[in-house]
């Protein structure tokens, strides 16, 4: 497990997106813990809203959510310019039933996993976070 | 009482003898557990002893409290205990308290606490004592259940298997119970004057436990968990094996009757009035393992071992040799407030550790007036002789006839589940006086002769005779049957 608690001098900002409550906020915790500042979003659709009003620095999305799940909103991010250069984690805890080929992303994580090895994946993407 | 479990998840060994039996190998690693029970109930000293074997291990632990004992007196207590380490104090075992940030932010303002405990110490253990303080800081309902479902969540993340200890008892539809992985309950059980402590696993997920009580003490090595015998055994459901050979009971008189002796692997019951012989017909059966070179305990309740050494030595035996060498171990309790499932593994690890192949226990009854719980005895000796049967051990059992009683007892459906053979030692009274009658009224896998013959006991020890001089009926007086009966 990573015990190294070292807040950025710049303050990143994570976006997650989840249908599952109990992920996004215990992982807001943690990220806010570490020096991150955090937005949520339950599913693809809410998170496309939070990305029209601010670009964050690196997305962390489930796979499997109602109305949009995680490979559509990745799809649209990688469509637009605009954010198509935002790193992107994805995490499922059934990957078998994803075609994770027909996506571009940077990280994916099998759930359940613990929070040192995304924060692990984050740090990766963000050099200096 | 090792086991070995197939389990897909990684299990936090506990440490706690017994309670990874009863776990089916140990805790699911990362998840939530309530340790509740009553004041004294043992919930602190159990999740403590698990934090400092953990300690021990490497991992670091992290003691939260809220409303509880203070760091100070805590640190008292466990002193007292093998399993405390005060070197582990500040380094492995970290004591915190969170009552400030209940008391000022609630809820949120605790998981906050949590939350950079966990960042910072990253430790693989969490121990939350007082945690009814939580519920009484009156949350709504909806708030604790969030509360624990954020807790659950968070340890879940952060790989910590965490222990939260609260002072109530039951299954309650409380989000405490509810939202977590496991609640494990000890409690006490009174009958009489007598108490003991008793384990309940409630739930466990993930883990393949066996449900109902279990038997612990308070020990200075801690807290020690007998799993409970007939629910070990019946998880197991191994079948013994079976053997053909007969080995000699040590009278050879008495072998010449029942076919060259008993069948190796089998339980004898020597049923029979008090004083009529039964002791002295076990010491012969363990002498002759003796000569033989085996292995050989007695288990006793109502004579010392230096009694039952002294008994042999009237009748020509020498115990105290192989008693001495350790050929021959007895294990001896007093019939009273001991603990059976502790006997019984004292037993069996016995057996285990020298390869014990004979084995007398003198006095079935001493097994059944500890039994805490009496509709237990029966299952509990089935599983008794079960475990000698799928270890090969030839057993010889006293079971006591009543002094006084008229007329036979209600019939024993268990005996003939517990015994392949019975023999029944009486008196029998004519106009010359009272003599020792032996009867065979079952002998599995043997000819025998169905007559009744007659023991004598002298200073050379004992011979059946052929046939029985004694015409008369048996004494009704000494008459009687054997019982379930306490």
């Amino acid at each position: 497990m990573d015990s190294d608690v070292r807040p950025s001098p710049r303050r990143y900002a994570v976006l997650i997106v989840d249908d599952e409550i109990d992920i996004t906020s215990t992982f807001s915790m943690l990220f806010e813990v570490h020096g991150f500042s955090v937005r949520t979003a339950s599913n693809g659709i809410e998170a496309l809203a939070a990305l029209a009003e601010s670009l964050p620095d690196l997305i962390v999305s489930d796979c499997m959510m109602p109305l949009m799940d995680g490979l559509e909103l990745c799809r649209r991010v990688r469509a637009d310019a605009a954010m198509a250069d935002i790193p992107i984690i994805l995490m499922s805890g059934a990957p078998d039933r994803h075609d994770l080929t027909s996506v571009t992303y940077d990280a994916f994580l099998k759930k359940p996993f613990l929070f040192s090895r995304l924060l692990t994946a984050v740090r990766k993407l963000l050099p200096g976070a | 009482m090792n086991s070995a479990y197939n389990s897909r998840i990684t299990l936090l060994q506990t440490g706690i003898p017994g309670f990874d039996e009863i776990l089916g190998g140990g805790l699911p690693m990362g998840s939530l557990y309530l340790i509740q029970g009553l004041a004294g109930s043992g919930k602190t000293t159990l999740a403590c002893q698990i934090g400092f074997t953990q300690a021990r291990k490497g991992q670091k632990v992290l003691i939260l409290t809220l409303i509880a004992e203070s760091h100070a007196k805590m640190l008292n207590h466990f002193s007292n205990f093998s399993f405390f380490d005060e070197a582990l104090v500040g380094e492995q075992v970290t004591f915190f308290s969170g009552y400030a940030s209940l008391s000022k932010g609630g809820l949120r303002e605790l998981l906050g606490l949590i939350t950079s405990c966990l960042t910072e110490q990253q430790p693989g253990l969490l121990i939350v004592d007082g945690f009814r303080s939580v519920r009484e800081s009156s949350p709504s309902d909806l708030a604790l259940s969030e509360f624990m479902h954020s807790l659950n969540s968070l340890v879940s993340t952060m790989g910590c298997t965490t222990f939260l200890i609260s002072p109530v008892e039951g299954n309650i539809p409380d989000s405490e119970n509810t939202l977590v992985d496991g609640v494990i309950e000890l409690s006490q059980h009174e009958r009489g004057m007598r108490l003991i402590r008793e384990l309940k696993i409630f739930k466990i997920r993930g883990a393949n436990h066996l449900l109902g009580k279990h038997v612990f003490e308070v020990t200075a090595d801690g807290v020690v968990i007998y799993p409970r015998f007939e629910a070990v055994a019946t998880r197991a459901n191994i079948a013994p094996g079976a053997f053909s050979d007969y080995v000699s009971v040590g009278i050879p008189s008495w072998d010449d009757k029942i076919g060259g002796g008993v069948v190796r692997g089998s339980i004898t019951c020597l049923l029979g009035s008090p004083g009529v012989g039964k002791t002295l017909m076990g010491l012969h059966f363990i002498d002759e393992g003796l000569r033989r070179g085996e292995k050989c305990l007695v288990l006793g309740f109502y004579e010392s071992p230096q009694s039952l050494v002294e008994k042999a030595r009237r009748i020509g035996l020498d115990l105290a040799t192989p008693l001495a060498n350790g050929d021959l171990a007895i294990i001896w309790n007093l019939p009273l407030e001991a603990v059976i499932d502790s006997v019984a593994y004292q037993m069996l690890d016995n057996i285990d550790a020298r390869r014990v192949t004979r084995l007398f226990i003198d006095g079935v009854e001493g097994l059944r007036s500890i039994v805490m719980h009496p509709e237990r005895a029966p299952s509990f000796l089935i599983a008794l002789v079960h475990a000698l049967r799928v270890r090969g051990v030839t057993t010889f059992i006293t079971e006591q006839l009543p002094y006084f009683k008229e007329s036979i007892a209600n019939a024993n459906s268990s005996a003939s589940a517990l015994y392949e053979n019975i023999m029944l030692v009486e008196y029998v009274r004519n106009a010359e006086g009272n003599y020792r009658q032996l009867s065979v009224l079952k002998l599995r896998e043997n000819d025998y002769d169905s007559g009744n013959c007659q023991m004598i006991i002298s200073s050379n020890g004992i011979t059946v005779g052929n046939p029985a001089i004694i015409t008369s009926h048996a004494d009704p007086r000494h008459r009687g049957h054997a019982s379930d009966g306490q």
